[in-house]
């Protein structure tokens, strides 16, 4: 990149960063269950990989790179925050091991992540309701419990079954739930 | 991994997402994902699956259910983990606001010192057409009919049609690139918009690069040349002020006026600069602006499916479903029956319209099993049937109907067109145009007008696919929608 000039250059990042931008987030908030945290990491993963852009070799995979640089910056907020946090953290040798798996799997999940629209229009009404009360309206479980006359507990027992199942469906696991052939003519 | 150790990974997963999960629990979370890949794989897609519903948000307003939009997230119990979980999902969108500006380090550090905004999911426009569009990466959804919160379209190919909440109109001409950011305001960063605003939308600004050009009545185009950072605006009706965007210089520019705005100034000429002045034939679409758009899902307008046999389980809430089956097995044979109410197009002559079908996977047959398809496209004329319903139409009942997969009586029908779905296309939009549909517009006295879609391709193996097309009540994809373009309207100008 170093023959490039400052403009070319930033414009160069701006572009492989816009490309990768959402996927970049999601792998962040996969390993970082607070939002607040996740923000945090990403604004410095995003500093960090401009300050050492210098350093990517143009043509090779600027989101395996952005995501080591995030990983590694998770890795240093959970010794940062570590002791001083009240939230349950898996271990250093168990969070690796997740990385490691991300990075096996990262291409499978993200190519099939375009199904999610066409996944969520699959489920039920019910279970449509509650996905967007939870997504698009930012509602508590208690509040979706309350709004569809549920238990608090039996509200996580259908999310996690809705997730369950829209995961199923991304993946195409067990096939897809509506998918017939026509008879054997 | 059984489905009993699934179901409780992604319980655990409910409640760590939530805060909710004990030591206890978490600490046998942690053991069974240490060692186990299946687990890994499966704690990590549930994960990751959250964080991209989370970011997605937008792409679910097209499915969801009617739920209020502008509830406030609070709990009795003054809970706010949730809320707090979705109040920082911004950096995506504060990134895309960093594309409108030549890159430069500066600005990069400014964005990333902004304080972290609100998810800004209200609903701030809706494509209203898209003809022959091929998109780009987006982050909005991209189907006609789509409401869309603030974000970024791209289109690569075709024309497309975006009408604001505020009224104002901007139709893309590709390759474009708009950014979304209030029913008031977008961001062109490439390509041609032409804009036209109603007075309810006076001030409706379109920035670019280099300047950005307010409303004051009507219509304007304006043409980005994203290579040279040089935008082009030229006023096609009223007035529009042009505010340089680096020296805050602007003008006040009048119909068929035009400047260039560079990066460093704002130029004013009679004539284009050479290189985008063909780019300005664009004046001839306005046109296409005052089409009105009139769906299965207006009024009393109706959609539906007629097979020839019953056959268990083949039906698919959403979809009106069509197919040509192999010979022999004719009770496979559907046809497609929709019905516009024309009542809010009043008694106007029709100048030019277009049918529009959204194609969606059936889940019924292999795409791979049919060749390229062609469809004929028939009105009806025997306006006494124009009465049809949807719970009671079926193979015997259905107006016109005769027993082959694409026979009907053309004594009561006239053909309107023909389109053609390619092998293993099973979504985007599929149109018929021409002068065929006007004249059968202008000829319906009752407003209500009935079209009829068949396969005219038959199957040739066995296990083909039943073309899907959404209906009135398809949750993600546009509904059947007629747009017509009514003389007077077009008078205007």
């Amino acid at each position: 990149m170093k023959e490039l000039n400052e403009v070319d250059r930033s414009e160069e990042f701006i572009k492989l960063l816009a490309e990768h931008e959402r996927r970049l987030t999601a792998y962040v908030m996969t390993f970082v269950p607070r939002a607040a945290d996740a923000d945090d990491i990403l604004q410095e993963t995003k500093l960090g990989l401009w300050q050492s852009f210098d350093q990517f070799v143009a043509g090779t995979n600027f989101g395996a790179w952005a995501r080591q640089a995030a990983f590694n910056r998770i890795l240093d907020f959970r010794k940062r925050k570590g002791r001083e946090s009240q939230h349950l953290m898996f271990s250093d040798c168990c969070i690796e091991n997740l990385a490691v798996a991300f990075e096996r799997s990262e291409g499978l999940m993200d190519a099939r992540f375009g199904r999610l629209t066409h996944c969520v229009a699959k489920l039920p009404s019910e279970h449509r309701q509650i996905v967007s009360l939870r997504y698009h309206d930012s509602k508590s479980v208690d509040e979706i419990a309350e709004k569809m006359s549920r238990s608090v507990a039996a509200t996580y027992r259908v999310l996690s079954r809705i997730r369950l199942a829209l995961r199923d469906c991304i993946l195409e696991i067990g096939g897809d739930s509506r998918l017939q052939s026509e008879p054997i003519q | 991994m059984n489905n009993k150790d699934r179901q409780q990974i992604a319980h655990w997963v409910e409640l760590l997402l939530d805060d909710q999960i004990s030591a206890a629990e978490f600490e046998q979370l942690e053991q069974v994902i240490a060692n186990d890949s299946d687990a890994q794989d499966l704690y990590l897609q549930l994960r990751y699956l959250d964080a991209r519903l989370l970011l997605d948000g937008v792409h679910l307003a097209a499915t969801r259910p009617a739920v209020r939009r502008d509830d406030k997230v609070s709990t009795a119990n003054g809970d706010t983990r949730t809320a707090n979980r979705h109040q920082t999902i911004s950096p995506t969108r504060r990134f895309i606001g960093v594309l409108a500006i030549v890159a430069v380090f500066p600005f990069l550090l400014v964005w990333w010192a902004m304080p972290p905004r609100d998810v800004p999911s209200v609903i701030i426009a809706e494509i209203t057409d898209s003809s022959d569009a091929v998109w780009a990466e987006c982050m909005l959804p991209t189907a006609v009919g789509s409401q869309l919160s603030a974000g970024r379209l791209k289109i690569d190919r075709g024309l497309v049609t975006i009408r604001f909440k505020s009224g104002a109109e901007v139709i893309l001409e590709s390759p474009a690139e708009l950014q979304l950011e209030t029913a008031m305001r977008g961001t062109l960063h490439a390509g041609i918009a032409v804009v036209e605003v109603p007075e309810s939308a006076h001030g409706f600004t379109i920035a670019t690069p280099t300047a950005e050009a307010i409303d004051h009545g009507t219509a304007f185009a304006v043409i980005v040349d994203a290579s040279r950072n040089v935008s082009s605006i030229e006023v096609l009706a009223g007035e529009v002020e042009v505010r340089h965007a680096k020296t805050d210089s602007s003008r006040r520019l009048f119909k068929q006026q035009h400047l260039t705005a560079t990066e460093d100034k704002l130029l004013e000429s009679t004539v284009p600069p050479t290189d985008l002045e063909s780019k300005t034939a664009i004046r001839d679409v306005p046109s296409d602006l005052s089409f009105q758009r009139v769906t299965t899902a207006m009024g009393h307008g109706r959609d539906a499916t007629i097979s020839r046999g019953f056959v268990h389980g083949h039906k698919s809430d959403g979809l009106v479903l069509i197919k040509n089956p192999l010979e022999g097995y004719d009770q496979y044979s559907r046809k497609g029956y929709f019905s516009f109410d024309l009542s809010s197009i009043s008694n106007e002559q029709v100048a030019a319209a277009r049918f529009v079908l959204t194609l969606q996977p059936s889940g019924l047959g292999f795409a791979s099993r049919v060749s390229d398809c062609s469809f004929t496209v028939y009105g009806l004329t025997n306006e006494a049937r124009d009465d049809w319903s949807t719970q009671h139409v079926d193979w015997q009942t259905a107006p016109a109907n005769l027993s082959g997969a694409t026979e009907l009586d053309t004594n009561q029908v006239q053909k309107i067109g023909r389109f053609v779905v390619t092998r293993g296309q099973q979504y985007g939009q599929v149109a018929v145009e021409g002068q065929e549909l006007v004249d059968f517009l202008n000829a319906d006295t009752n407003n209500s007008v009935t079209f009829i879609v068949v396969r005219d391709t038959k199957e040739e193996r066995e296990n083909g696919l039943v073309h899907g097309f959404a209906s009135r009540t398809n949750a993600a994809a546009a509904p059947p929608t007629l747009l017509i373009r009514a003389e007077s309207a077009a008078d205007r100008r």
